[in-house]
């Protein structure tokens, strides 16, 4: 059994709190994801003043007396859940270096990391993680994106899928490779503002507040001084990183499944006040399953925080996270009867947001080859 | 002779819902059992112009049709004929199977360690169940309680949901095939099921 220690609890306690300013705006930051909502909100100022390395960070939120700064996969995977519960997509949405923080604070070295984390504490910035490619998925391996030498720099070519952010977004993360093989897995930080880059918000089923784009990279110039991990070797940056880095990420995107499970559960709890015998068991399955789901992510994310190669149980955890959403949210449609995704919108939108954890970070299939490998080389389960 | 399995199957929810219509109705679109009704916008507003309320619950475009759902203004409409709930099935059914269609398009020009997707076991294996639960649904359609109705319309759900997996971020789009499955879980919920 893993508990929360006091620090941990604290943290769930507020960020469980501050879920309902988020819960308000939900339906319409579904509606109209060109507005950012809750901007003012205490778990959106949560977001912008975390992932960002205690010695970068200015004015980190303090809770009961305990400083947090997102650095570790257990605090945003706790809080995540939390400010999922109120909204995903407005988490999703929120401004600060989210997804970048960590991966900066992996590969930059100390000027980059600096620079950084100083301008992302600069007034309401938005970041964006470019990966996922029309051809390859999130799949790193497979970058098409390419970081060619020129002169005095670098030149940033490619298409990128399903960046969140990214059209709001000052600062972006783009994966490419810079030749042949997994030694030429690289990051570069780009100014959207530049020229050559161009993001288009896509039309989504759900998750619609994160504004999820198609970026086009065309001859973007990249200074060297914005290559991450160029004071690393080849064989300390490159694919060994950016699988690390993805290993300390991924729980908090089954920590997102878990919070529309919960939100989906606590609707019912809160809307459907007398269930029948059959429909009690369903729910207390359902809510069994969502306990033990959280268990196998905490155990993920502590594993991951000894050690980022442990990655094995995180990819379980998120494989068995969106099961649990997809599971948690058509059950309790079901449970209003015919038509209730008609008359109960927030049920129907996070009906429709838990299909989007399915594909964030690679589908359930995906997850569960990698947790495969974890079984086979005796790092998972054994 | 209409089908509208096979107009479903050809991608085009539009057109089977009006031959289902027309095979089966000669009046307004039916309200499911909590007084709801979804069905192409001109098909509705035209059945249904006395009944429509003035400002839909829900409005879905899905490829070039515009979709509306609505609720009843009167009380307790009557419940569709069951040659309705089964129809709605047998539509759902030829969306499904157009699903699989897409997965197969997809999972044939995409490749994964140079290795076509559609040749990796995993994925063989859930096309082999979509095809299977699509089939037990398309022997189950005569004769149905409620109650084993609506366990088919589940199954078409969760095979229409194992789909999706397979097509990954492109099954997410409101302009692609996921915009095609979310329109079928809307018919199940306004046309199968009890009222809450």
């Amino acid at each position: 059994m893993i508990e929360l220690d006091d620090r941990l609890a604290t943290l769930r306690r507020h960020t469980r709190a501050w879920s309902d300013d988020l819960r308000a705006h939900a339906l319409d930051a579904d509606r109209e994801p060109g507005t950012p909502r809750a901007l003012d909100s205490a778990a959106v100022s949560y977001l912008r003043r975390t992932t960002i390395p205690p010695q970068f960070n200015d004015d980190p939120p303090v809770l009961d007396g305990h400083r947090f700064d997102g650095m570790t996969a257990i605090e945003r995977v706790v809080a995540g859940e939390e400010l999922a519960r109120g909204d995903a997509g407005t988490l999703l949405a929120a401004p600060g270096p989210a997804l970048c923080g960590v991966l900066v604070s992996r590969l930059g070295d100390s000027e980059q990391q600096e620079g950084f984390f100083a301008r992302a504490q600069e007034g309401t910035l938005w970041t964006a993680f470019a990966l996922t490619e029309p051809t390859g998925g999130s799949d790193a391996g497979r970058l098409a994106t390419t970081l060619a030498a020129t002169g005095d720099g670098h030149r940033l070519d490619g298409t990128k899928r399903y960046v969140g952010n990214a059209a709001r977004a000052r600062v972006a993360a783009v994966f490419a490779r810079n030749g042949p093989g997994p030694l030429s897995v690289t990051a570069v930080l780009v100014d959207t503002t530049d020229p050559g880059y161009a993001a288009t918000p896509l039309p989504m089923i759900g998750l619609r507040a994160a504004q999820l784009c198609a970026v086009t990279l065309d001859g973007v110039a990249v200074a060297e001084r914005d290559v991450l991990g160029r004071h690393l070797s080849a064989s300390a940056a490159g694919m060994w990183a950016a699988t690390q880095t993805f290993n300390q990420l991924r729980p908090g995107v089954a920590a997102i499944g878990l919070g529309i499970a919960r939100a989906a559960l606590d609707y019912v709890s809160a809307n459907r006040r007398s269930l029948r015998c059959a429909e009690r068991i369903r729910v207390d399955g359902l809510e069994a399953d969502l306990h033990a789901a959280r268990r196998l992510l905490y155990a993920a994310a502590y594993a991951v925080d000894a050690n980022p190669r442990n990655g094995h149980a995180g990819s379980a955890a998120k494989a068995r996270a969106a099961a649990v959403a997809e599971d948690a949210t058509l059950a309790a449609l079901a449970l209003f009867g015919a038509g209730a995704r008609l008359e109960h919108p927030l049920l129907d939108k996070l009906a429709r947001d838990a299909r989007g954890v399915e594909f964030m970070e690679g589908t359930r299939n995906i997850q569960r080859l990698n947790a495969s490998q974890g079984v086979i080389n005796g790092r998972f389960g054994r | 002779m209409s089908d509208p399995r096979r107009t479903a199957r050809a991608g085009r929810p539009a057109a089977a819902f009006a031959e289902l219509r027309a095979e089966v109705l000669d009046v307004a679109i039916p309200y499911g059992p909590g007084g709801h009704a979804v069905a192409p916008a001109a098909l509705l507003v035209d059945a249904n112009a006395r009944q429509h309320a003035a400002t839909p619950l829900a409005e879905l475009t899905v490829g070039p049709d515009r979709w509306l759902a609505i609720r009843s203004a009167g009380s307790a409409p009557p419940e569709p004929p069951e040659a309705w709930r089964t129809g709605v099935l047998r539509l759902r059914l030829g969306l499904s199977q157009w699903l699989l269609d897409r997965c197969l398009d997809h999972l044939g020009e995409r490749t994964s360690g140079g290795i076509p997707l559609i040749s990796h076991q995993l994925v063989r294996v859930e096309l082999a169940e979509a095809a299977a639960d699509q089939l037990i649904v398309e022997l189950s359609t005569g004769g149905l309680e409620p109650a084993g109705l609506h366990r088919l319309h589940e199954r078409l759900l969760h095979t229409d949901r194992a789909l999706l997996r397979l097509l990954g971020a492109a099954g997410y789009r409101s302009d692609g095939p996921g915009q095609v499955a979310l329109l079928s879980e809307l018919l199940a919920d306004v046309y199968s099921g009890a009222a809450a």
